[in-house]
């Protein structure tokens, strides 16, 4: 909130603080005021009291209605004697005995009674000559027409003012012609007019650039919005308006600084890779500290609507109080809580219909054989056709082609098992409201998504994929007294998940390689079928995999609770609070299986009588009693205890400082060996911040965090941070350009903050360990029919790790420097940060020790250099064109990293040193082209099959090449293609991008809204060709695979110049010369997306009001409706993924309804 | 007000507590598993120290595992890589698409050997007898002296193995120390490899704490002969075997200066690693096999023979046999076979003979190199072989010596070990299906073999070796039998010994004295018989001898993972040398065998399945391309 500085009136500092203070418990800057205005004409007092203080009645008539003082000022005389005696009067009548004779006034507003001074004598004189003066009323609304509750209005440079009623409505007397007259309230931009003698003046309040709040979400505290020096990004409700089920997956492209790819589209295992300003390692952990209300917790299955605000902090400023866990960034997440305010309830419902972006496609039996027949001949060397015997005759393709007995020469596209659309439902309720003294938040809200599996199963039960989600939270805020605040934090999460007796990922891997000419789907008598040679990568048949082998119900419970007790302290010294937290989290799940194999078969042929003569593959087992194939749990303690220190001196200085001590301990129930002892940190945080006029503000910052997972004596770390902000547009000279220049603020933060997250698989890795679970050796044999193998000694016993006790984690030091500017009144906003980050001491296994040591374990040590730069910027324009209210925002990240130390030593050739480059970037072989003809000798035999010699001078590779075989470069020129010739040095990256965007424009025209969003990355690479079994035929046999239909774009002998192909030659085997890692498979997978379009309509107040409504908004939206981008064959955002045979991303167009009463 | 002072001291004790407890022991989790295991306390308990050493035997090589079961540099991935036979589907693709150092396939025996041969190490520095007599486990004087020789061999094996594979490589003297920044190592040279492990051996075998043989009762037959329930703990036989077949590796032309490409090989230090030719090397072979062949005679070996009742020789009961029980002829054996149970039964099984995958095949390669019954190769003009057309067969594998008729004549007068090793076109089953005496094994288009499933041989062959021939599996027949996996046996070392002679001497009559004992056990006339007969004489030709000395070796040890280390320690094997590497040949599993023999679309025509992709840099294996991009010190093989 902005300092008027000009403003003395004593009314409107306690105007001031009233919504400053509100904002502070609410966490958001909405309508803190809508005050019951006749509460005081509904409560009655009785008051006898003879020679009491002023103190003893204030507090009789606390503790006996709703009413609570509030004391502007510090000479308020409360020791006063005064003696009363009234029954049954309100409380005017009270107050007003008590002050009779003072100086001392008060007014009421809703529950709180201020008492104050009365009005010096020139501001009175003022009002008394003035009584020709003008009386203006007005609505002040917001962007949306919605009613601006509680805001100020004042004539500027006086006290003069009023606040505006439950419908937006104000009424001020006592106007000059000439006044400016001030609008304000928290969240929007001050507004300011010239009064000309109008009788109204309506206003619609802008929202104040980023975000409503003024106050915001900072490690272990709030703080103003101003006086941030750190870099941190906050997005608010209204930003996350797609309602998908995983938050992770809807945060793409919406914060500068967050980068979110999205690598499967199945239900339930879809969450996004997340990174916060990229990767800054290449050995420990990257992922950013996620915390929900302070306390870790998973992000992926709170509903989007019981969050406040999701922010995310970037640098050593913001994140140095997590000590050993702030290197990666963090994400606080904080859920809606209550306000003082007539209960609003809010409802929204959406019904979603979802539908692959990309599916893939297989060839039908006859092409795909025939394609087999084509890469026998290649192998053969093309010899003349007549000479050519093909595995599969003319005579068995023409029984594919016609389709003339599908039992036996079947063409099963098994992507029939999928259905086209599937659909989600999501409904959630909430209540929010509350009186002074208790405020609460309740919210409800059900998910349900259908699989896309279009299943029928053979037995009367439900083997349907299905996810059904409940959640459930209940904030609640109490004043105990009037300064202490006690908050009860309860959520749950209950899911339940239904699937055939494999997991749909397993199911569609199966779909997606299973061979289309080997058996039918189930044969035409009705009984199962199954590959005649269930051998590697057909062992299951995906028909049988989703009808035919029971099912699994899972059922997760996810519980969360926490209870805070805060203690305003301002009886030892002004500003000074102490909190203290205690969380206990309980997470499970189970899931029931019951399994069923169905008697399979395989036709070998028919009998003479036309049956099928058919061979059993599997016996059957009938559908199973229900068993356990999977459960775990998992609970987390979280105790925190802080002392806060805030407070203004002279309205210059503003401090701040804290201490804070913080335990945690996660423990699993189904792990193994250590795994199972509890996960523990300990913090001591500490924070102090001086802010000097609202223009210079200082802050140091330091996490001390303790680590359980390495050795006494190397546990406890010291992260420190400092930062500094100038806010340059608070300045005097910057006077007179605030209609252009409305803010610019310089920030720069360095600090040290530290990742001790080496993976929960490794626990302490400073420990000597042995490994007892060695294979056991047999030494002895008895031979003969019913004889084997014997007298082992026992498992064998090794060595396992060494003792490391000097190990310690990761360092990351970082830089940040950061611009905020606000252009044209707040229409404009625009901020920048740059940072520098190098991680050092990089936790991580030995590489360079030779495996000659014989060591099993490679020794840990703290080794290695990431240095992590770039920059993430934040755009929102807002301008309004007749009627129509335009916004629009933008946002990009761009982190580039670098490894700069690594356990590596200097290779053979530069292009092939690790060092140097990004992590993850792929070491490739550069793809020439592919051989033609003019590289060989050729040699013809009797039947035209042709040998091929390479002819002198070229590279040769160890594979046999032939023409269309891919021509790799010979890198270091010595006549062979070796691993010598694969290089880091070629234009491709590494999976993860450097670059995710998001831009989009938002439209509104009396209540109809329209909104696109836009999101991309760049600067990120796919290996098309991740898995060959997936994307090429034949690498495991005709058998035990299938074809893509993208194969008809393919080298062909007919035409051995064309190189503009994408597969090379076709060869009957796995031909791994083809499949080395290179520059052929690889592409840019940057990709640009329509990630959402919105279209809706709020209605207006009028209509509102007839339905009794708040408020009422339809919606049709769409989610990744279009892509554009070079991977074509697959959803760009898959990345590599499994070369296609992926669960597919989904776009989803919904319809959705919001009302609050 | 006393409310609130009574929360803030609620709160500040809290804090205090907090802050003051948690930091003394909250975080001390890992004292919960303080009392874990220490090397100390492994090598203070007689159990542990047992499986410590019983831990080191896993670095044996055992090539029963042919298939894809068990797929790694310890297993018979060797013989599907030297074309002896093959895979189904995609076949040995790593041999038709070639390799780098950087992608060579199953190179376990690199990291492993080396863990092994520390922990080999560690238990020399730390066993020690321990515990009493009532203690099960306990460890006497005799037991920690013979388990530490055990360990002691069987670094020499697993330098050995290293060094079969790889060549010289670098030798430790000494345990690396974790904390070291170094752990770099130069490879030593092959005078120094084969020195450390004869060292290693003599000092194995001086120090009689290995027993001479694992007989227990000489005067029993079969199984109770034997103290089988330690058939893999080495013997001083074993030992000297081989020490003896090292020599053997050490004399052969790869590492006895015959690949030239080698002699340039030198450390980052200029020490020259390989060694031109040494004629003595063959000498030290000579005396350390004569040490071998004198010990396994005191120690009763002989070649495992049945006899008819008439007293003659019934060779194909000996070929068969030999495999199926222990037997005096095996010097050292695992009971770790993949042939125990049902899976490599299952893998040579016809898929139309019960449950079979049918998916090893035999290369025609090694069809051609079995002889003919007449003793001569089937390129010889005096043999009786003949492919032209169709004839009767008798099966000697078949329960009732059933008379295959129709068949192919290429399989004909075959010898023994060719019935006994090769299932082909027409051949009647050891035991014929129930309901189905006239079933023939067929491979051809539309036979129960073929093509049509991914689970096929490719050549038109089915390895028969070592199956049990009275499995079937179908209701009461035997399914499984378990039988010693042989690492060393007498026959290859009578082979070793003809080799080695012949390369002394051409004129030394015990070569052709024991390739003909191998030769008349397998039920062939011997080259004296031969030489007698007119027939074909090699006597006292040295590349003959030579070449047919190769030949035997490839044929007695068929698929018992010798062949790959012996054409390459023989250099013989580039385009069109003995043991051609680069293509593999066999019958033509796209045609029909009602057509001609030798017409494009028949069954019975040779056909090139595989062009392989030999390169010269493969007589050597590649050392790990990453192992050599994290060491300044070791240096990779010649044209790798």
């Amino acid at each position: 909130m902005k300092k008027q500085k000009s403003i003395k009136s004593k009314r409107f500092n306690y105007l001031k603080s009233i919504c400053l203070s509100s904002c502070l418990l609410c966490f958001a800057g909405e309508a803190a005021a809508n005050f019951t205005e006749n509460y005081s004409t509904q409560v009655y007092f009785t008051v006898k009291m003879n020679n009491k203080t002023v103190r003893d009645v204030f507090s009789h008539i606390e503790k006996n209605s709703e009413f609570i003082f509030i004391y502007q000022g510090t000479k308020i005389d409360l020791d006063r004697k005064v003696s009363i005696n009234l029954s049954d009067q309100p409380v005017q009548a009270i107050l007003h005995e008590v002050f009779a004779g003072t100086n001392e006034t008060y007014t009421i507003k809703g529950r709180q009674i201020i008492v104050k001074k009365a009005p010096a004598k020139e501001n009175t004189e003022v009002l008394n000559s003035n009584q020709q003066k003008k009386t203006v009323a007005g609505l002040l609304t917001d962007a949306d027409g919605n009613p601006v509750i509680g805001a100020t209005v004042t004539i500027k440079g006086t006290t003069h003012g009023v606040t505006t009623d439950i419908d937006g409505k104000y009424i001020l007397n006592n106007v000059n012609e000439g006044d400016v007259i001030e609008f304000r309230y928290i969240g929007f931009n001050t507004e300011e007019k010239t009064y000309k003698g109008e009788a109204s003046i309506n206003i619609r309040m802008m929202e104040a650039s980023v975000g409503l709040e003024d106050v915001v979400v900072i490690g272990y505290g709030q703080q103003k919005k101003e006086s941030v020096v750190s870099s941190l990004n906050t997005i608010g409700p209204a930003e996350l308006n797609v309602k998908q089920r995983n938050l992770r997956n809807t945060l793409a492209g919406q914060i500068a600084g967050v980068i979110a790819v999205q690598r499967s589209g199945e239900p339930g295992n879809d969450a996004a890779a997340f990174y916060i300003r990229g990767q800054s390692s290449y050995a420990g952990g990257t992922s950013a500290l996620v915390l929900v209300d302070g306390v870790p917790r998973s992000m992926d299955d709170i509903d989007v609507d019981e969050i406040e605000s999701f922010t995310v902090l970037k640098d050593a400023a913001a994140t140095a109080v997590y000590g050993a866990e702030g290197a990666n960034g963090v994400v606080l997440i904080t859920s809606k809580r209550g306000k003082a305010q007539k209960t609003s309830v809010n409802f929204s419902a959406q019904y979603s219909i979802v539908t692959p972006t990309r599916m893939p496609e297989t060839l039908n039996s006859y092409d795909y054989l025939s394609l087999y027949n084509e890469a026998l001949w290649n192998d053969q060397g093309n010899p003349n056709k007549e000479y050519f015997n093909p595995q599969y005759t003319d005579e068995t393709l023409e029984k594919y082609r016609t389709g003339i007995d599908r039992d036996l020469y079947p063409s099963v596209n098994w992507y029939d098992l999928l259905q086209n659309h599937t659909q989600s439902q999501r409904y959630t309720v909430n209540f929010r409201g509350g009186s002074e003294k208790v405020r609460f938040f309740a919210s409800g809200a059900y998910y349900s998504e259908d699989g896309i599996f279009d299943s029928t199963p053979k037995e009367d039960y439900n083997a349907n994929i299905g996810l059904q989600r409940f959640n459930l939270r209940s904030n609640v805020d109490m004043d105990l007294t009037k300064t202490t605040q006690l908050s009860i934090d309860m959520s749950g999460q209950y899911l339940k998940k239904n699937q055939p007796g494999y997991t749909s990922d397993e199911i569609f891997n199966y779909i997606s390689h299973f061979p289309v000419h080997v058996i039918p789907m189930y044969y035409s008598d009705g009984t199962a079928s199954d590959h005649g040679a269930p051998g590697w990568g057909v062992e299951y048949q995906p028909y049988n995999m989703l009808n035919n082998s029971g099912y699994n119900k899972t059922w997760s419970a996810f519980l969360q609770t926490k209870v805070t007790l805060k203690q305003d302290l301002k009886f030892i010294t002004e500003g000074l609070s102490v909190k203290g937290s205690v969380s206990f989290d309980a997470d499970f799940y189970s899931t029931m299986k019951r399994s069923k194999t169905p008697q399979t078969f395989y036709a070998l042929g028919r009998n003479e009588d036309g049956s099928l003569d058919k061979k059993t593959i599997k016996e059957s087992s009938a559908l199973g009693n229900p068993a356990i194939s999977g459960r775990d749990g998992t609970k987390k303690i979280y105790l925190e205890a802080s002392l806060d220190y805030q407070r203004s001196f002279n309205k210059v200085h503003d401090v701040t400082g804290m201490v804070l001590y913080m335990q945690k301990e996660t423990q699993y129930q189904n792990k193994d060996g250590l795994q199972l002892l509890p996960y523990r940190k300990q913090s001591v945080v500490a924070r102090a911040t001086y802010g000097y006029d609202d223009r210079y503000m200082l802050e140091a910052s330091m996490g001390m965090t303790g680590s359980e997972n390495f050795a006494q004596g190397h546990r406890w770390g010291i992260f420190p941070a400092v930062g500094a902000a100038w806010f340059v547009s608070h300045e005097k000279f910057m006077r007179g350009v605030e209609d252009y220049i409305s803010k610019l603020k310089l920030r720069v933060s360095y600090g040290i903050t530290g990742n001790d997250n080496i993976g929960e698989d490794t626990r302490f890795p400073y420990r000597e360990n042995i490994n007892t679970g060695l294979n056991s050796y047999s030494f002895g044999l008895t031979p003969g029919a019913n004889g084997g193998k014997g007298n082992s000694p026992g498992n064998g016993i090794a060595e396992g790790s060494f003792a490391m006790p000097n190990l310690s984690w990761e360092i990351e030091k970082k830089l940040n420097t950061g611009i905020d500017l606000g252009l044209f009144r707040g229409r404009v906003d625009f901020s920048a940060d740059y940072f520098y980050n190098r991680r050092s001491d990089i936790l991580l296994q030995r590489e360079t020790v030779s495996n000659v040591s014989g060591l099993r374990v490679k020794p840990y040590q703290n080794f290695g250099i990431v240095r992590n730069q770039g920059v993430d910027a934040n755009l929102i324009v807002k301008q309004k064109v007749g009627n129509v209210d335009l916004s629009a925002r933008g946002n990009l990240t761009y982190a580039k990293n670098k490894i700069l130390e690594r356990d590596e030593i200097p290779q053979k050739y530069d292009y092939q040193t690790y060092t140097g480059n990004s992590i993850d970037k792929p070491l490739l072989y550069i793809a020439e082209g592919l051989y033609t003809p003019d590289d060989f000798n050729i040699t013809t035999n009797e039947y035209g099959g042709q040998t091929y010699k390479l002819k002198d001078g070229l590279p040769t590779p160890a594979a046999n090449v032939a023409p269309g075989d891919i021509k790799y470069k010979d890198l270091n020129n010595d006549g062979v293609i070796d691993s010598y010739d694969r290089t880091y040095d070629h234009k491709y990256y590494q999976a993860t991008p450097e670059i995710v965007y998001g831009f989009g424009v938002n439209a509104e025209w009396k209540g109809f809204f329209v909104g696109v969003f836009f999101q991309g990355t760049a600067h990120t690479s796919a290996n098309m060709l991740a898995n060959n079994y997936a994307l090429l035929p034949f690498t495991q046999g005709v058998d035990n695979g299938s074809g893509r239909t993208e194969i008809s774009d393919r080298w062909l002998a007919e035409n051995p110049y064309n190189q503009d192909v994408f597969f090379p030659r076709l060869h009957t085997s796995n031909f791994s010369h083809n499949t080395e890692k290179s520059t052929w498979w690889h592409r840019n997978a940057g990709f640009l997306r329509l990630k959402n379009i919105e279209i809706g309509y709020q209605f207006n107040d009028k209509i509102l009001k007839q339905l009794r409504m708040k408020n009422l908004r339809v919606y049709l939206q769409g989610n990744n409706v279009a892509v554009w981008d070079n991977i074509k064959f697959w959803d760009p955002e898959l990345g590599s993924a499994n070369s296609g045979a992926k669960y597919p991303i989904c776009s989803t167009y919904s319809l959705g309804l919001e009302v609050t009463f | 007000m006393k409310f609130l002072n009574k929360i803030t001291s609620i709160a500040s004790a809290c804090f205090l507590t907090l802050a003051l407890t948690g930091c003394s022991d909250y975080l001390d989790v890992s004292d919960e598993v303080a009392e874990n295991l220490t090397l100390d306390e492994v090598f203070d308990n007689p159990n542990y120290m047992r499986r410590w050493h019983g831990n080191l035997f896993n670095s044996i090589s055992e090539y029963s595992s042919i298939g894809k079961n068990k797929a790694n540099g310890f297993s018979g991935v060797w013989v599907s890589m030297c074309g002896e036979t093959t895979l189904s589907g995609v076949g040995m693709s790593e041999m038709i698409s070639g390799f780098t150092s950087a992608n060579a396939p199953f190179q376990q025996r690199w990291k492993d050997l080396y863990q092994y041969i520390r922990d080999a190490n560690i238990f020399l520095e730390r066993v020690n007898p321990k515990g009493n007599i009532n203690d099960q486990y306990q460890l006497t004087e005799a037991d920690v002296k013979r388990m530490k020789a055990e360990a002691k061999y069987l670094i020499a094996y697993s330098y050995f193995s290293l060094f079969e594979l790889y060549g010289p490589v670098p030798i430790l003297d000494e345990l690396a120390d974790p904390e070291d920044k170094g752990l770099d190592y130069a490879r030593a040279s092959v005078d120094e490899t084969v020195e450390y492990i004869d060292n290693l051996l003599k000092e194995v075998i001086e120090s009689g704490d290995l027993p001479e043989s694992i007989i227990q009762n000489h005067s029993a037959t079969g199984n109770d002969r034997y103290n089988l329930n330690e058939i893999v703990r080495p013997t001083v036989t074993a030992a000297k075997a081989l020490r003896a077949k090292l020599w053997v590796y050490a004399a052969s032309p790869l590492f006895n200066g015959g690949y030239k490409e080698t002699l340039d090989v030198a450390n980052t230090d200029g020490k020259k690693i390989f060694a031109s030719y040494d004629a003595n090397r063959w000498l030290t072979a000579k005396s350390r096999l004569e040490d071998l062949l004198n010990n396994a005679e005191q120690n009763k070996h002989t070649l495992f023979t049945v006899y008819n009742t008439d007293g003659t020789i019934n060779p194909d009961e000996s070929v068969y046999q030999l495999f199926q029980n222990y037997n005096d002829e095996i010097l050292w054996a695992t009971g770790d076979n993949l042939w125990n149970g049902s899976t490599m039964e299952q893998n040579t099984n016809p898929r139309d003979c019960y449950t079979g995958w049918g998916y090893l095949g035999v290369s025609q390669n090694l069809v051609d190199a079995f002889f003919v019954k007449d003793g001569l190769t089937i390129d010889d003009p005096n043999s009786m072989y003949k492919e032209d057309g169709f004839t009767d067969v008798v099966n000697p594998c078949n329960e009732s010596k059933r008379v295959d008729t129709n068949v192919f004549n290429m399989y004909a007068n075959r010898e023994p070990r060719f019935y006994a090793g090769v299932g082909y076109e027409g051949k009647s089953w050891h035991i014929q299906p129930i309901g189905r005496p006239d079933y023939t094994i067929g491979f051809a288009k539309g036979e129960g073999c073929d093509n049509s499933s991914a689970d096929n041989p490719r050549t038109g062959y089915l390895p028969t070796k070592f199956k049990n021939r009275q499995i079937l599996f179908t209701g009461n027949y035997l399914k499984a039998w378990a039988r010693p996996s042989i690492l060393f046996r007498l026959a290859d070392f009578y082979l070793y010994y003809a080799e080695v002679c012949n390369e002394i001497d051409p004129n030394d009559p015990n070569i052709i004295k024991y390739l003909d004992m191998v030769r008349q056990r397998a039920g062939i006339p011997g080259y004296k018989e031969l030489a007698a007969s007119g027939k074909k004489n090699i006597i006292g030709n040295q590349e003959l001898q030579r070449k047919m000395i190769q030949r035997e070796r490839t044929v007695e040890l068929f698929m018992e993972g010798q062949h790959y280390f012996d054409i390459r320690r023989w250099m013989i094997c580039g385009e069109g040398e003995e043991a051609d590497q680069s293509v593999l040949h066999s019958m033509n599993m796209n045609g029909y065998k009602d057509q001609p023999i030798g017409a494009n679309n028949s069954f019975f025509t040779r056909i090139v399945l595989e062009n392989r992709a030999w390169r010269r840099a493969m007589y050597l294996y590649p050392i790990p391309q990453d192992e050599i991009q994290k060491s300044r010190l070791l240096v990779q093989n010649p044209l790798w």
